[in-house]
């Protein structure tokens, strides 16, 4: 029974069945505090009705997107930039929900973009299938992304550190600009992907 | 943003630097050669004030003050001295008489008075700083809804901030009428700042007024204009728009369910033809639900619902939890029956797959639920029955970092023995268990956050510690889950850790005001009372200040010196504000229960259970208040303040109700120490001699050893009792540093040699190592259950590894 809420940032300290997930990262205060300042909308959570402590409900994870890029360089689009659930409400479409939501909220106006993107792990083909499924389809292999140090050769690719720059194009991108076949086949470094 | 030369950034350097000496003779120059400039005497002030002359500072900048300084760093400066010496009023006064005395092109300066006064997060000053940007900028748009919006938070905390229904009435009417004069509003902020108040003035048909037909609204304003709408009554509307939110826009949020469901009830439309609305979509869980939801709104049997989702989603975790809240509103008799026939028919065809895993799962959380007279020992015995099935089925593992559901199942099993049975025996006993759970599911945080909350019952800080850096807590996560760490003991090491968690609170103090100040600079007002809110409860939280205090307590007790002056001046900084202002707890005490069968009804589940020493009365806000007293006295030199905080230590000793006998004890040793070194000269003899006889009479270890050793040498108890017994030795040494010898003195001096050559002596180790070992034999726990599971956890090595680190601090001690 999920319901979807605005996230607020004391939603921090009610948020460890969520975050002490391995795999989700917490930032810094300012890091949360400037998504909602700037793109107020995008960060949301999803909650549940949950009766144990009096709590007035659990929540069941969360979206933090914004919209960045220029759009005369056809670059103007959402970006997923964390979307979590916790580990006792997986596997029910909530994480996809949550994607479509966005979509919904950036589809149109005031943002209007012309396309939503993300970054999956190259060995994380659980992800990469449910984004596939939702529509998305990579765009371009970014080397080194979730490496320690900046990459300088593109062609030094690494399973362990690669990331997959996956897009799913909104209908403002009439004529399907911003997505391209075998993406996968093309390389890019983290510093060529800046908006 | 402010008007100051190179040479005063200088002397202003100085003065952050400590060089007080040089910043003073830079300064004498300056007055002489600018006598008419206010900075001098302020930056003369502060320096008084940080070397420890309050009162003259005070008299100083209260003149200061008369003479209504206009230059900016002069307003800063005496802002900030007020602020640190607990005098709000008068520093907000420094720019109000200001404004007052040059009205004319004082935006900056007011904008300056609000981004100094944010760190208090106080909602009335901030409201007087609005009211006078507004007035100095009327055509300021932003400003206006500052002021507006600063009338909302004041009436949302009209019951903490006292303020009474006359001025309430009048801050509603003020906050609607500045913002109706910039008709039309522009923007969904702007809306929300309006409709906020409408509410507020409960003027929830004009909001539905305001807000109807517009396509624009954002999530926070959907949610205000469906609540109104149902407030209202506006049941056509209501059903409208929720039809269109779930039916048109796929807003598939189940709080609109609700009231999509409730607008047509109340419309008369029949419950048929909702279920065969809902029949014509994709079924998605929170339709299925909804089903459920029809039948409770129109008073039929929820049975079938029930059953239906129970038949399509007991494969899924969820499941449990979505049901949960139903049962205790229908007959369950049907369900209970068929969730039974459902475990048996699965235990009988040898389950394998992860969703049958599931559903036993999902059905041992409803019998325990629904068992009306539920047998413990068979509950237990099935769960482990399906554990045994599962235990070695790598295929119900998804990827490495999903946790395994059977942990959840075991665990509820093991919380309820510990339940039952709490003894360290129990304690150990369900650590291995734990600890083997864990080998097979290495990131699950409950397993972690149990394991440390039974590792925090014994002397066994190490292991905590290790499980605490295993789960990667970082930024606000300290906030809420540092408590489990309480029990650590002093060593350098565990003093590093805690400064590095401290660092968090000195970044998000900035980190936080920066935010509130642009978000009211860009208007974001959605998100402003949360910004708010945040910035308060972690400027004087629980969490917050036991690690200042265990930061202090391991630099006494470990005669380290790297830390202690900041930390003390630290609080002396906030002394006003711990010791009087509210101490809030962001504790995190329930994720480690989460698995949904834990409420008040519960008869086998103590939630109560082991709260001490990581929660509960344990740790409260009085004893935080005492320990900070002790350190303020401790370090403080005048004696005017000595005897204020000794008042205040006195007041809430005598009220206060430590948990442990040994607690209770020491709070009155150390405050009659503290009176006998810090109020010699003005302790009358009477006072003088009950005091050192208190001491002389109770500083024996033969005297305190009842209290000081508890039931069990494992418990946490005992290193917690050690650790503050050698506080108050060093505190002793501390103190003898600044009194002259004398026959009385050296009564104590003696009396505390003696006391360290009997704590020398106690063999709590071998004690330990004893107890441990007779319980590995009564148990039949092999020596590889308790050996380190990969995670550096170990109960035997952390016990004796958590006793040397005592020991060496003992076998150390000696009276200066």
């Amino acid at each position: 029974m999920t319901s979807i809420k605005p996230f607020q940032i004391e939603d921090l300290l009610e948020l460890n069945a969520v975050n002490l997930d391995p795999l989700t990262e917490n930032f810094n205060v300012s890091f949360y505090s400037q998504y909602l300042i700037d793109w107020p909308t995008l960060f949301f959570k999803s909650v549940e009705i949950y009766q144990d402590f009096d709590q007035p409900y659990e929540i069941s994870g969360y979206m933090m997107g914004k919209a960045e890029g220029k759009l005369s360089k056809l670059e103007w689009h959402t970006h997923i930039t964390a979307v979590t659930v916790q580990d006792q409400y997986r596997r029910i479409g909530l994480a996809s929900y949550m994607c479509l939501q966005l979509e919904q909220l950036t589809k149109g106006d005031p943002y209007n973009t012309l396309f939503v993107d993300l970054f999956v792990k190259v060995t994380n083909s659980l992800a990469r299938q449910l984004y596939e499924k939702l529509g998305y389809s990579v765009y371009r292999r970014v080397v080194g992304y979730y490496g320690r140090e900046q990459p300088l050769d593109r062609n030094n690719i690494n399973d362990d550190i690669d990331a997959f720059d996956m897009r799913k194009r909104l209908p403002r991108d009439v004529d399907a600009k911003t997505i391209r076949d075998n993406g996968d086949k093309v390389y890019a470094l983290p510093m060529e992907i800046v908006f | 943003m402010s008007d100051s030369s190179d040479a005063d950034n200088e002397i202003i350097e100085l003065i952050d630097k400590g060089n007080y000496q040089l910043a003073q003779s830079l300064i004498s120059k300056k007055i002489k050669k600018f006598p008419q400039k206010t900075l001098y005497y302020a930056l003369n002030n502060e320096i008084l004030f940080k070397r420890g002359e309050t009162e003259q500072a005070i008299q100083n900048n209260l003149k200061l003050v008369e003479k209504i300084p206009n230059d900016k760093l002069t307003l800063s400066t005496l802002f900030k001295f007020f602020e640190a010496v607990g005098m709000e009023r008068e520093s907000n006064l420094v720019y109000e008489n200001s404004i007052k005395r040059y009205p004319i092109n004082n935006e900056s300066t007011i904008l300056e008075w609000f981004e100094g006064s944010i760190s208090k997060y106080n909602l009335k000053s901030f409201n007087k700083i609005f009211v006078n940007l507004h007035k100095s900028a009327k055509e300021n748009r932003l400003y206006t809804f500052w002021l507006a919006f600063s009338y909302y938070l004041l009436i949302v905390n009209r019951n903490t901030l006292k303020i009474s229904d006359k001025e309430v009435e009048l801050y509603k009417s003020l906050g609607l009428k500045i913002i109706e004069e910039l008709h039309p509003l522009v923007n969904s902020q702007e809306l929300f700042v309006y409709v906020s108040l409408l509410k507020l003035s409960n003027r929830d048909d004009d909001v539905t007024t305001v807000l109807k037909g517009r396509s624009d609204l954002d999530l926070e304003l959907k949610l205000i204009y469906l609540v109104s709408l149902e407030s209202t009554r506006q049941w056509s509307t209501l059903k409208e728009y929720t039809s269109k939110l779930l039916f048109e826009e796929d807003f598939n949020d189940f709080d609109t369910w609700k009231l999509w469901i409730n607008s047509n009830n109340k419309l008369k439309l029949s419950s048929e033809d909702l279920i065969s609305k809902i029949n014509s979509i994709k079924p998605t869980r929170n339709s299925t639900l909804s089903l459920i939801e029809i039948a409770k709104a129109y008073g039929d049997s929820l049975n079938q619902p029930i059953i239906n989702y129970y038949n399509r989603y007991n494969h899924k975790i969820c499941c449990f939890y979505d049901l949960k809240g139903y049962l205790t509103d229908t007959d369950t008799a049907e369900f209970f029956t068929l969730v039974n026939n459902s475990t048996s028919e699965l235990l009988s065809s040898s389950p394998s797959s992860v969703d049958d895993l599931i559903r036993l799962i999902n059905n041992q959380k409803f019998n325990y639920l629904l068992s009306p007279n539920l047998d413990v020992d068979s509950y237990n015995d099935k769960t482990w029955k399906i554990y045994d099935i599962y235990k070695d089925n790598e295929s119900i593992r998804g990827s490495e970092f999903d946790n395994n559901p059977l942990s959840d199942l075991v665990l509820i099993s093991i919380i309820i023995d510990l339940s039952q049975d709490s003894s360290i025996e129990s304690i150990i006993n369900r650590i291995t268990l734990l600890q083997g759970l864990l080998e097979k599911d290495k990131y699950n945080h409950k397993l972690k956050l149990w394991l440390m909350k039974l590792y925090c019952n014994l002397n066994t800080n190490d292991a905590t510690l290790k499980l605490y850096q295993s789960m990667n807590i970082k930024m606000t996560q300290h906030e809420s889950l540092s408590h489990y760490l309480i029990g650590l003991n002093p060593s350098k090491d565990n003093l590093t850790e805690l400064v590095d968690i401290f660092r968090f609170y000195l970044t998000s103090d900035r980190e936080i005001q920066s935010s509130v100040f642009e978000g009211f600079d860009r208007g974001v007002f959605t998100k402003l009372e949360s910004f708010i809110s945040f910035g308060k409860r972690l400027s004087n939280s629980v969490s917050r200040n036991l690690i200042i205090l265990n930061v202090i307590r391991f630099s006494v007790v470990l005669g380290n010196s790297n830390y202690i002056n900041y930390f003390i001046n630290l609080i002396k900084y906030q002394a006003d504000t711990i010791i009087q202002g509210e101490i809030i707890d962001n504790r995190d005490i329930k994720s480690e229960w989460k698995f949904g069968l834990v409420d008040e009804k519960s008869k086998n589940f103590d939630t109560t259970l082991l709260n001490d020493p990581i929660n509960g009365d344990q740790v409260n806000s009085s004893l935080i208040r005492l320990n900070i007293l002790k350190y303020l006295i401790i370090f403080e030199s005048k004696d005017t303040t000595i005897q204020k905080y000794l008042k205040l230590y006195n007041k809430l000793l005598s009220s206060f109700k430590p948990k442990l006998a040994f607690d209770g004890l020491l709070l009155k040793l150390n405050h009659n120490i503290l009176k006998l070194f810090k109020l010699k000269g003005q302790l009358n003899e009477n006072e003088y001699s009950s005091s050192l006889n208190f001491f002389l009479k109770n500083f024996k270890f033969d005297k305190i050893k009842t209290s000081l050793i508890p039931k069990s040498y494992l418990s946490w108890e005992l290193s917690h009792n050690l650790t503050n017994l050698v506080e108050l030795v060093q505190i002793i040494n501390i103190l003898l540093k600044v009194v002259k010898p004398s026959k009385e003195i050296q009564d104590i001096k003696d009396c505390t040699e003696h006391m360290i050559s009997d704590l020398k002596k106690f063999k709590f180790k071998d004690l330990q190592i004893q107890e441990l070992d007779e319980i590995i034999i009564s148990n039949k726990l092999s020596d590889l259950s308790l050996q380190d599971k990969g995670n550096g956890t170990h109960i035997k090595g952390s016990i004796v590894s958590s006793a040397d680190t005592l020991l060496k601090i003992i076998q150390n001690l000696k009276v200066n």
